[in-house]
């Protein structure tokens, strides 16, 4: 029934051998049963456009809860046979929409943003498509058009008709423009606002938890372990096994040095989904925990699945590329995935992507060109400001590469389970000795 | 005489709107995207699907004729199984308004809130009780509930005399949806396809006989409240339009906490968002999502002065523009097409000697928007199409889009082309027709939706028996009425 999925049931299998939880297994059955009913729905009347959407809008939803990006396969051959039904009036807006999305969740930014531009043009009023107008700004790096976009996300107020959507979609999109420019604290506040939006209008569980999941990343990229932890709880006690909540949970337990808590948390959420950021999440905790041998079979994994199948190559190019610079695998073949990446996006993490592969092949000028540009906004991420010091070591500017690091340890002294040592043990001598004892 | 001023008055219920409203309806009901976008996956949202009235229904109870059955219909496309999912707001005040003076005026509200997020949530009735103000703003109701209770199950008052249940059901309404759509877009001409003049589906062969429609709301679910009260304690009414038997209006309506402004504040004012009263008027006369909202947030007492813009006007038996444009001559020209008997279309149900002298019949009939039910009307002989509205209340077996469809192909005045000698091709000069002056495609596809008088979702050997509406589910003989909610195919 769901072809294309084989290759990622083996991966689950080769992952783990923990089972899906009781829990998990209920919180799936309503996109089941959607799924089930509109393929029976579709039996009974083939020529009706509302329900191949209604298909499609199921099999998104699918993929987002387990991670599955195999489902946006799907959902793209359901849409499109709504779209070949119905494409031209004011009742395509839905599959559309749905479109852009898919395109938005497979990394086809552009086709995302002409999708949906196209919805607005059907005239329904409808504004929630701006959100992924946005969010496909966004990714190419066009912050403010795609800031234009998410204040169009407003209720008009000549309209009686209430819209909590639109607070919701506002709230949780400039939230994220805020932390791309800096703005931690504000960042956190609308996103804490968009978990209450969320809630008071009962939003379907996976959209409440991912709100809380990311309200929780936004407190770890704060430093602030202690509301991180509470908005994970929060998010798996809404959507129990929510692989998002787990990974995340699993980094701030790596954070507090609960090592063996962390490698259970990342075998859970691998359990749910093996993405490939799990698994090199997981090899890193192996690795400081001293298990070089798992942290290996981890690491294997990576490229196992980001080699999936075609569209896995498209949705894990980038965190590829960081992987194998990260561990000083495959270097050229990273700075060739990062350089393409950046065809398709160019937002401030593909930049840093591109910094951070071109400083592992020794092209530290030209890195530390790219890494500019990748903190051109001013984000508050302690990654970047650890990129940076790195970058800046190598090119020997002391007082910049000393900044940058105590800036990403300030952020958060505990950001990342093997970076935060390494930016301490660079900047302990740094700070009583000279500057050419800063040495990788 | 009087037969014929009754089916005057009928027509008024008639409607092209109710091609129009269920149009509405049906566009309305949120088509809910949730999807996945932002660099990290952020959702998208759904509409307020728990705030979308879908039908609203109103008859006196078969088993006990002293007693009026309300209920309102929200969440619209629930999926089998998946109950859990469905809620009601509990920010939300939900009313059933009810005029016995006929001034389209509430005299007597049912209010219903709900508390809590889970299911089952706790269901609160207030009323039957004269409301504290009327309109579109309503204070939030407090002090103690007539009923009170957990959604899923019936619950009565202290007395016994109030019912109510909150729960899911099965979607009683039927239509064919899909053909519906493609027919407004172009893709096609009609529920079923007549010669090579006129595109749509294929006649088929079923267990029961031929068909050709496909019933979009089978096998959905979706939330009710549904109440059933003593009519002594809504009526006693009005005298009904015909001269005899009492009537009372009867509309529902959704309303959320006034926006606040200025945060601070703990507002109870709740102002209505959603309203709906005979079956698709909003569908088929707002035009633009913009109208569509405007007509759901405002009242029924203003509906004439708002609205009637939007109703055409009805034949009469005088001639409009020198081509013979008139009901007997809209008889003829339907039949002439093949398009009032099997296998292209529904008996007429408005005879071509209806005698109707004013052209603001749908108007009068589709305004103010509520279902105007007779009191004194005893089931089962309680149909009565067009004696005060489209028909009489609304029941849930009622086959209200077959209703519609032919009272308004009998009745709505059309431009047709001119000096094509089809009446209504005449200069259009003053009159408020459809523009199908390129017929046969017709500019407005709604001339088009209503040619036939049916969907053709019944076997062709029940079309002419409007008090059934094939739906999918058998509907319960006692209260709640409608069927129990459909398990998974």
């Amino acid at each position: 029934m769901f072809p294309g999925m084989t290759a990622m049931r083996i991966a689950i299998l080769v992952c783990l051998s923990l089972c899906v939880p009781a829990g998990l297994r209920a919180q799936r059955e309503p996109t089941d049963n959607a799924i089930k009913f509109y393929q029976w729905k579709i039996a009974r009347d083939p020529t009706d456009f509302f329900n191949y959407d209604r298909l499609g809008a199921a099999y998104i939803r699918k993929g987002r809860e387990t991670g599955d990006i195999t489902y946006y396969d799907l959902a793209e051959k359901s849409l499109a046979k709504s779209l070949a039904l119905e494409s031209t009036h004011r009742e395509a807006i839905s599959a559309t929409v749905h479109l852009a999305s898919v395109y938005f969740s497979e990394h086809r930014f552009n086709e995302a943003l002409t999708q949906a531009q196209r919805s607005l043009t059907f005239g329904t009023g409808d504004l929630s498509p701006y959100a992924t107008i946005g969010d496909a700004l966004l990714e190419m790096g066009n912050y403010k058009e795609a800031e234009a976009a998410y204040s169009k996300l407003q209720q008009d107020e000549q309209s009686p008709a209430p819209h909590a959507g639109l607070a919701y979609l506002q709230a949780t999109r400039m939230s994220s423009l805020e932390f791309l420019r800096g703005n931690t604290r504000e960042s956190i506040r609308l996103m804490r606002k968009a978990v209450e939006t969320a809630i008071a209008s009962q939003m379907p569980n996976e959209s409440v938890a991912w709100t809380q999941f990311s309200l929780g990343e936004e407190y770890f990229q704060a430093g602030d372990l202690k509301n991180a932890e509470a908005a994970e709880q929060d998010a798996l006690t809404t959507y129990p096994g929510y692989h998002r909540a787990l990974a995340e949970l699993a980094k701030i337990r790596s954070a507090q040095n609960r090592l063996r808590d962390s490698i259970e948390l990342y075998k859970k959420a691998l359990a749910v989904i093996p993405l490939p950021v799990y698994a090199a999440a997981l090899g890193d905790v192996y690795t400081k925990a001293g298990l070089a041998a798992e942290a290996k079979k981890q690491y294997d994994l990576v490229e196992f699945i980001a080699h999936l199948n075609a569209l896995s190559k498209t949705v894990y190019n980038r965190e590829l590329a960081m992987f194998y610079a990260d561990h000083s695998m495959k270097l050229k073949a990273a700075l060739e995935i990062a350089q393409k990446e950046l065809e398709i996006r160019r937002d401030i993490y593909t930049w840093d992507c591109l910094a951070w592969t071109l400083y592992r092949n020794g092209r530290v000028p030209e890195a530390a060109d790219a890494m500019s540009k990748a903190m051109a906004q001013g984000t508050r991420d302690a990654l970047l400001f650890f990129h940076a010091g790195m970058i800046y070591l190598a090119l020997h500017d002391e007082g910049k590469a000393r900044e940058n690091l105590t800036r990403a340890l300030a952020i958060n002294p505990r950001f990342h389970v093997l970076y935060a040592d390494v930016a301490e043990r660079t900047l302990r001598p740094a700070e009583t000795t000279s500057a050419g004892n800063l040495e990788r | 005489m009087s037969h014929s001023m009754n089916f005057t008055r009928v027509l008024k219920g008639i409607l092209l709107l109710c091609a129009a409203a269920l149009i509405g309806t049906l566009i309305f009901r949120p088509t809910g995207h949730i999807m996945a976008a932002d660099h990290r996956d952020a959702p998208t949202v759904d509409g307020l699907p728990e705030g979308d009235i879908t039908d609203v229904f109103t008859f006196l109870d078969p088993n006990d004729p002293t007693r009026v059955f309300l209920a309102m219909n929200v969440n619209p496309f629930a999926i089998p199984a998946s109950s859990s999912t469905y809620r009601y707001s509990p920010d939300f005040l939900y009313e059933f308004k009810i005029d016995n003076t006929g001034d389209a005026v509430e005299d007597v509200v049912i209010q219903v809130m709900f508390a809590g997020t889970g299911v089952p949530q706790t269901v609160n009735v207030f009323g039957p009780t004269a409301p504290s103000s009327t309109g579109i703003q309503a204070s939030k109701p407090m002090g103690t509930p007539t009923v009170t209770g957990l959604t899923g199950q019936t619950l009565t008052d202290s007395s016994g005399q109030i019912q109510l249940f909150a729960g899911q059901r099965d979607d009683p309404f039927v239509f064919d949806f899909s053909q519906f759509t493609n027919i407004l877009n172009n893709n096609q001409d009609l529920f079923r396809a007549v010669g090579t003049s006129f595109r749509g589906r294929p006649t088929q062969t079923g267990a029961n006989g031929l068909f050709s429609g496909v019933d979009s709301f089978a096998g959905f679910n979706l939330s009710t409240i549904a109440v059933e009260v003593p009519k002594s304690m809504l009526g006693p009414g009005f005298t009904c339009i015909t001269g005899s038997g009492h009537c009372i209006n009867v509309w529902a309506t959704v309303s959320r906490p006034q926006v606040q402004v200025q945060g601070g504040s703990n507002s109870t004012l709740m102002v209505q968002f959603e309203r709906m009263g005979q079956e698709g008027f909003n569908t088929v006369f707002g035009t633009t999502p913009a109208v569509k909202d405007q007509i759901n947030a405002t009242a029924p007492a203003d509906d004439m002065k708002n609205w009637s813009s939007l109703v055409p006007d009805a034949l009469t038996t005088t001639d409009n523009d020198g081509t013979g444009n008139t009901i007997a001559n809209r008889a003829a020209l339907l039949t002439n097409l093949g398009l009032t008997a099997t296998p292209n279309g529904a008996a007429l149900i408005i005879p071509a000697n209806f005698n109707n002298t004013t052209k603001d019949l749908l108007r009068i009939a589709l305004l103010p928007d509520v279902l105007r039910l007779n009191l004194d009307a005893l089931p089962p002989n309680d149909l009565l199409i067009g004696q005060f509205g489209l028909q009489n209340g609304r029941r849930l077996g009622d086959d209200v889009i077959d209703i519609a469809l032919q009272l308004l192909r009998s009745l709505t005045d059309v431009q047709f082309p001119p000096n094509s000698q089809i009446p209504g091709s005449g200069p259009l000069g003053s009159r408020a027709a459809l523009n199908c002056t390129n017929y046969p495609s017709c500019q407005d596809r709604r001339v088009l939706v209503v040619l036939q008088g049916t969907d053709f979702i019944k076997p062709d050997s029940e079309l002419a028996n409007l008090a059934i509406s094939a739906n999918d589910a058998t509907f319960n003989t006692t209260f709640p009425f409608l069927a129990s909610p459909h398990a998974m195919p």
